[in-house]
């Protein structure tokens, strides 16, 4: 089968577990494990946190739908094609390659769903989310599989970043449409925030208005590619050599893990100082965790592909997972401070 | 024998391919010629799978060249399809892997030495040029030399080094017998290397002939009335 000799090729070329990685997503599996740590020690939750997690979902939900539509795994499917593939190989990859986000998803939304409809029962919810992901995922391997040929979003994308001239024009391209696609951006970010705004109106405090903003802008910055499109203007236009650039990648990421950390901090903080009754922080921090190891693993793996080279990196990979660390850490012990305070107060 | 019978693919714009019909010796190079819309990605992408046929079959020896091992075949599509994270050297061994072939060490330093990639086998994808993705397309197509090579416009983006080696390459794919189509707008190129040649008008073969004693441009100037 085509698709099992894909992720066997894959493992036995990248020869080590951040290619497997890659394919799979460090994401998903940690946010499983933010969703068991959750249900293990009964987090409570305030209902708005309740109703943007449940949203989130249904936002990431969309993005995975836009992915496999648009972007990600174009180059895959066109040699999936020529080697022949049938239906069912397209099926199975796309449900290996996003076997656990759809876990992941499946998970959470029966989690959240159970914290939010006391009618609803975790394990019967998962059921049907896994079913639900499976059917979606199947619809779409066969909506690709006689569609994909046509789709040339990607290649059009690189057709027209090249061609501007003006640096202003391409910093903003690139800023804004340079490195990722339109529809993903739009259906992950700006439609639960829409639709959060929309079904809850002004009743949300100001402090969640503030972190969910704070945390959208982050991930719109992320998603719309500010570093990876900082980069492709520095390296088309700039034509920097490669030791420079990675240098200034370094920088960035490190600035980013710097930024992150302390926007959970600043998070923490606020949480401590005006709702002290809540203790769902660590969910937020380890979210922020997981994204950030994630994209250090995607940085490390996409500029060392050889493996000795990126083993040569481990050093930078541990200092950039070192910031955030400690600001999980910190932001731990403020949520348990909170706790304590909480359970002191009559 | 390569029989390409009544093989037809029309787009919802009445563009694409009607009816093509050809028959193909072994060790013969076949080139397909025709303006820009003329039809022969379509009949490319036919033969290499990216594009299904509405109707018409193509056998090879016998059995259907969709059902052919892949380690039988080699084709260059157009398109980039090269995974952008993998370094030059990981994306042959995906190939070696992914078509079941034994490549000897030799034969894959022979061929990035002939396209010059020998010192970017470790480069990533990603960053190279256009042409040298190319090369890396063509080195996958060709490691193994198959029975059935079809190269989409291959000599696009390559440089006049590359387009010697190539044509170096196509040379000893012809004499161990592959049956080779290959379309370019490059019509020097094919004169004196292609044995067959097919011209396409809008989706039609307008002609088809041995090109072997005739030069394939004043053909192109007599068909197609260029001045």
């Amino acid at each position: 089968m085509i698709a099992l000799k894909h992720f066997k090729a894959v493992w036995n070329v990248s020869r080590s577990v951040s290619g497997l990685i890659l394919h799979i997503g460090l994401v998903p599996i940690l946010a499983l494990v933010v969703c068991l740590i959750a249900q293990v020690h009964s987090y409570t939750l305030t209902v708005e946190l309740k109703y943007f997690f449940f949203i989130a979902i249904v936002g990431m939900m969309l993005y995975l739908i836009a992915t496999l539509l648009a972007e990600n795994d174009l180059p895959v499917i066109g040699l999936f094609r020529m080697f022949r593939a049938t239906y069912a190989d397209f099926l199975v990859f796309f449900l290996l390659y996003h076997s656990m986000d759809l876990l992941m998803l499946s998970f959470s939304a029966a989690f959240f769903c159970s914290e939010l409809f006391p009618t609803v029962q975790f394990l019967p919810g998962l059921l049907v989310g896994v079913v639900t992901f499976v059917l979606v995922t199947s619809l779409l391997s066969f909506w690709i599989y006689h569609n994909i040929p046509s789709k040339t979003h990607r290649n059009s994308m690189r057709r027209i970043s090249p061609s501007i001239k003006s640096e202003t024009a391409a910093k903003l391209f690139a800023l804004f449409v340079g490195s990722k696609n339109r529809v993903g951006i739009i259906a992950g970010y700006f439609l639960p925030i829409v639709l959060m705004v929309a079904w809850l109106g002004v009743k949300l405090p100001t402090y969640l208005f503030l972190y969910i903003a704070l945390a959208l802008l982050l991930g719109f910055a992320e998603d719309c590619g500010i570093s990876d499109g900082y980069f492709y203007y520095l390296n088309v236009l700039l034509h920097r050599n490669r030791r420079v650039l990675l240098r200034e990648k370094q920088l960035i990421y490190i600035a980013h893990s710097l930024a992150i950390t302390m926007l959970t901090v600043f998070s923490a903080l606020l949480s401590g100082n005006l709702r002290p009754d809540e203790t769902y922080m660590p969910i937020i921090i380890l979210t922020y965790f997981c994204i950030l190891s994630d994209g250090a693993i995607r940085y490390i793996y996409s500029y060392y592909p050889n493996v000795r080279e990126y083993r040569n990196q481990i050093t930078f990979l541990l200092l950039i997972m070192f910031i955030p660390a400690a600001g999980l850490l910190l932001s731990i012990i403020f949520s348990i401070k909170d706790r304590k305070r909480h359970v002191d107060r009559p | 024998m390569l029989i390409v019978r009544n093989l037809k693919k029309v787009y919802s714009n009445s563009r694409g391919l009607y009816e093509l019909n050809v028959q193909l010796e072994p060790g013969t190079i076949t080139a397909v010629i025709g303006p820009n819309g003329a039809g022969k990605s379509t009949f490319f992408n036919m033969m290499n799978g990216l594009v299904l046929p509405q109707s018409g079959e193509c056998l090879l020896d016998g059995t259907n060249i969709y059902a052919l091992p892949l380690d039988q075949t080699g084709f260059l599509p157009e398109a980039n399809f090269l995974i952008d994270n993998f370094s030059v050297m990981q994306m042959i061994e995906y190939f070696v892997q992914m078509k079941s072939i034994s490549v000897a060490k030799d034969r894959i330093h022979f061929l990035l030495d002939g396209f010059s990639m020998r010192d970017y086998q470790n480069e990533v994808i990603k960053r190279l040029s256009q042409g040298m993705r190319k090369r890396v397309a063509i080195i996958c197509a060709i490691l193994n030399v198959p029975k059935l090579l079809v190269l989409d416009e291959p000599l696009n983006a390559l440089d006049i080094q590359s387009v010697v080696f190539l044509k170096k390459l196509l040379q000893e794919a012809k004499n161990k017998g592959s049956y080779i189509l290959l379309s370019s707008h490059v019509l020097d190129f094919l004169d004196g290397l292609a044995d067959n040649v097919v011209f396409l008008r809008d989706g039609k073969p307008v002609v088809q002939c041995s090109c072997t004693d005739v030069k394939i441009e004043e053909l192109y100037l007599n068909i197609y009335g260029v001045t």
